[in-house]
């Protein structure tokens, strides 16, 4: 091995990760391997990864993330079966450990032995500039004119006091590390507020649900097995939480407590939620960011609700839960940092339950309560993101929709508007 | 003779340099990125209109005030200078126009000046 090779071989891999359908939850675990680094932006990144199976509505959406990694690049393709869209990516089983494959590739790539993924989309721009006047903008003032074939931003009243400006359209998904994957949204943004947020379709259809909530619903699963599965969900959330507001360590605590979540580590879960309490590491960012109020909360059950107030839960109606003197753990504000001790009280919680359980099991016919609330789920969660997200900072929309969780696959279809003809 | 010399010396060291960093252009050119690989990241979608927008810069009262007080530090230089000459008076007189910056500043507070948005 050459020394430029044995320095190479020191570097962590920059990756950027791709969920296609159900692959979700493997993603979390890579984040505790610290030779990777899991970026947030694909010019952050070397290598390309692609977990689980590409639907063909997501095929292009792919295409364009594989070619924002930054040269040179190369594809990793971990479980999927079909054709992938890519030139030439490095194909793992769902069962094997991306990781080697990951580091493989990237110093293969550092050092030359392997050519760089050319692009698959256009090198040059398909449009032209066709703009008129001196800077090509066209028409009227700023507006009228296509420059590259995309329209100007068009004036729209802000929603704080009238002033018309120009509303910046921003279409986001389904591939951004902070939105849970299957969303598509349509922002408008203000400045840096948002003005207006439209959800458009997914091409998802597996729910990012714990196979043990998935048994639960036509066997009987023993409590433990559930509360433990409980904890791990509300910890890795929250370390989505941590990862965003940079608090790295934080989420790396976390992410340690889900992986070995034990009834033992039930004192471990609440001094974290301590020591963010205390530090108002997290506080700073969530303190009265998106509230929610008890009633609108109710409606959407789970961690959610019982963070502004509402103690409602499914497993309160549940005989193996009511042997075990279950009450639901509360908090009044509503607002995102209500919801991230939610589901660290929560956490805690589980883990003492599932210490307590014993052989108790879940009965298929009784309610089952999943980590984001009755399952199968009713609540159409990510309906409120226009309500919350209006007149919002974009960073406190971002982690608004954090904090909220959503897993939008599994939330039944919108019902369908009367049509007038 | 020696000052033309240094002239023409400079200028041709200029024009080497100009020839270098134009043939190194097509080497380095950052502009010959693929145009799929400059597109804005949006997690796969393409942007729907031009970047290019107005928005109102919402914190420039606080902006303002920044460089308000900053030019009222300009009179402290020269008050520095007579101040050991002055005395206790210069320190008084100071002390009282800072003291009305301050409630300059309590003002702006009150009328939400600092707040971001």
């Amino acid at each position: 091995m050459s020394i430029l090779e044995r320095i190479v071989a020191l570097a962590p891999c920059p990756v950027f990760v791709i969920a296609g359908d159900g692959g979700r939850q493997a993603i979390r675990r890579l984040f505790l391997d610290p030779r990777l680094d899991v970026a947030w932006s694909p010019r952050h990144a070397s290598v390309l990864l692609v977990v689980g199976r590409l639907r063909s509505g997501l095929v292009e959406a792919a295409r364009h993330v594989h070619d924002q990694i930054a040269a040179p690049r190369g594809t990793v393709v971990w479980g999927g079966k079909e054709k992938a869209p890519f030139a030439d990516p490095v194909r793992i089983d769902a069962d094997e450990d991306p990781v080697p494959a990951l580091l493989d590739l990237h110093r293969a790539l550092l050092v030359g032995a392997r050519e760089s993924a050319v692009v698959l989309g256009a090198t040059d721009n398909p449009v032209e500039w066709r703009g008129v006047g001196p800077h090509g903008q066209g028409g009227k003032g700023m507006m009228g004119g296509v420059p590259y074939g995309r329209p100007m931003a068009m004036t729209d009243d802000d929603v704080r006091d009238g002033l018309a400006l120009d509303a910046l359209s921003v279409p986001l998904g389904p591939f951004l590390p902070w939105m849970p994957p299957g969303l598509r949204l349509d922002v408008t943004l203000q400045g840096d507020v948002v003005q207006d947020v439209e959800r458009t379709r997914t091409d998802y259809v597996t729910p990012d649900l714990r196979e043990v909530f998935v048994r639960a619903q036509s066997e009987a699963v023993a409590v433990a097995a559930l509360e433990l599965a409980r904890a791990r969900h509300h910890l890795e959330v929250t370390a989505e939480l941590l990862r965003l507001h940079h608090l790295d360590g934080f989420a790396l605590r976390a992410l340690k407590l889900a992986r070995r979540a034990r009834p033992e580590a039930a004192d471990d879960v609440r001094r974290l939620s301590q020591t963010l309490s205390r530090t108002r590491a997290l506080g700073i960012g969530t303190r009265g960011v998106g509230y929610l109020d008890e009633a609108r909360a109710a409606r959407l059950g789970g961690p959610i609700a019982r963070a502004s107030g509402a103690a409602v839960d499914e497993r309160l109606a549940d005989p193996a839960y009511a042997e075990l003197g279950f009450e639901p753990v509360t908090h009044a504000r509503g607002d995102a940092e209500a919801r991230w001790q939610q589901r660290l009280a929560e956490a805690a919680q589980s883990l003492d339950l599932a210490g307590r359980a014993g052989e108790r099991r879940h009965d298929p016919s009784a309610p089952l309560e999943g980590p984001r609330g009755p399952v199968p789920s009713d609540s159409r969660a990510s309906m409120i993101l226009r309500d919350l997200g209006v007149r919002q900072a974009f960073d406190a929309f971002v982690t608004t929709l954090v904090s909220l969780d959503l897993d939008p696959v599994a939330e039944p279809p919108e019902p369908s508007e009367p049509s007038d003809a | 003779m020696s000052a033309f010399l240094s002239v023409l010396s400079a200028a041709l060291t200029v024009f080497v340099l100009w020839v270098i960093a134009a043939g190194a252009r097509g080497a380095l050119d950052p502009t010959k990125v693929p145009w799929s690989s400059t597109l804005p990241v949006l997690g796969g979608v393409e942007p729907k209109t031009h970047a290019w927008s107005r928005y109102h810069l919402r914190y420039y009262p606080m902006t303002l005030l920044l460089i308000a007080f900053e030019m009222e530090m300009m009179f402290m230089y020269p008050w520095a200078v007579v101040y050991v000459r002055e005395g206790a008076k210069a320190l008084g007189e100071m002390g009282m126009f800072l003291g009305i910056l301050g409630i300059g500043i309590l003002y702006a507070w009150r009328e939400g000046a600092l707040s971001w948005q």
